[in-house]
């Protein structure tokens, strides 16, 4: 927990202290269809007051924030504890995405600078599992490419077969035996020169 | 393309499937982009050389089940 001296801060998530999903692997397990219940409590130290403007949620996702939501403005002025609930969802993520997801919540000041954070992680599940379009889309491309790899043999046969020269137009002949093969498949057809 | 090429790149789009697909799954934590690059590049070049070396097994044998065809020699 980051925060500036004698600062207190917590986030529950659906009534869960979010302190417990410090790590991938306890993180909290959501459903990305329904909404979450965020609830931010903080107070200043002890005597003094302090002015929060803005509770945020971001996504984080290969570093940037995939998705933010806010609370502000919360209060015009400076306090010595205050509260903020959020009712977060994914939005337009929701059938989109599923899988383990780390969540920053961060209470800011007026200026913008943030005063508190919380990292902590959630997993989402699809239904079924794979219902969401990105498991999906993977699960499709991933398929296709070992097809590809499975005929690769089959496919760099044929552009060699296609990059080969013509052989040179001869007139009719009869049946020849058949050559044994050799596995030397860049010396070119041999021709029908006279 | 040779039979090797075309496997190591499909094993290179396979490790980036892989990875991203085990995400999404939950095996893997993508958040912080240091961790996910060198996710990335260890399943690419994992999936280059597994599926390159099978693209070339493939190959041959392809090409031992099915060799390429000669042209009878004519003869005047």
């Amino acid at each position: 927990m980051r925060g500036s001296t004698g600062f207190v801060a917590k986030v529950t998530w659906n009534s869960v202290d979010v302190t417990t999903a410090g790590t991938a692997s306890a993180a909290l397990a959501v459903d990305f269809s329904s909404t979450a219940n965020v609830l931010f409590q903080w107070s200043a130290a002890t005597g003094t007051t302090i002015n929060i403007n803005d509770a945020r949620l971001q996504m984080i996702y290969f570093g940037a924030a995939l998705s933010t939501r806010d609370v502000a403005p919360i209060s015009s002025g400076a306090l010595a504890s205050n509260s903020a609930v959020l009712n977060w969802s994914p939005g337009a993520l929701t059938y989109v995405l599923e899988g383990v997801y780390k969540i920053t919540a961060s209470l800011l000041n007026p200026n913008g600078s943030t005063v508190w954070s919380e990292d902590f992680f959630v997993r989402a599940s699809a239904p079924y599992s794979v219902l969401a379009a990105l498991p999906i889309i993977l699960i499709a491309l991933g398929a296709w490419e070992l097809y590809v790899v499975a005929r690769s043999g089959r496919l760099a046969a044929l552009k060699g077969k296609e990059a080969a020269p013509p052989s040179p137009p001869s007139g009719p002949s009869p049946p020849a035996e058949a050559t044994p093969a050799t596995e030397d498949s860049g010396t070119p057809p041999a021709g029908g020169a006279s | 393309m040779s039979a090797t090429s075309n496997g190591a790149i499909g094993g290179i789009v396979l490790g980036i499937v892989f990875v991203l697909l085990g995400q999404q799954f939950g095996y893997f934590d993508l958040s912080d982009v240091a961790s996910a690059v060198e996710y990335l590049v260890i399943a690419m070049v994992v999936g280059a050389a597994v599926f390159g070396a099978l693209g070339m097994v493939l190959g041959r044998s392809y090409l031992r089940r099915h060799p390429p065809e000669t042209e009878p020699s004519s003869t005047p």
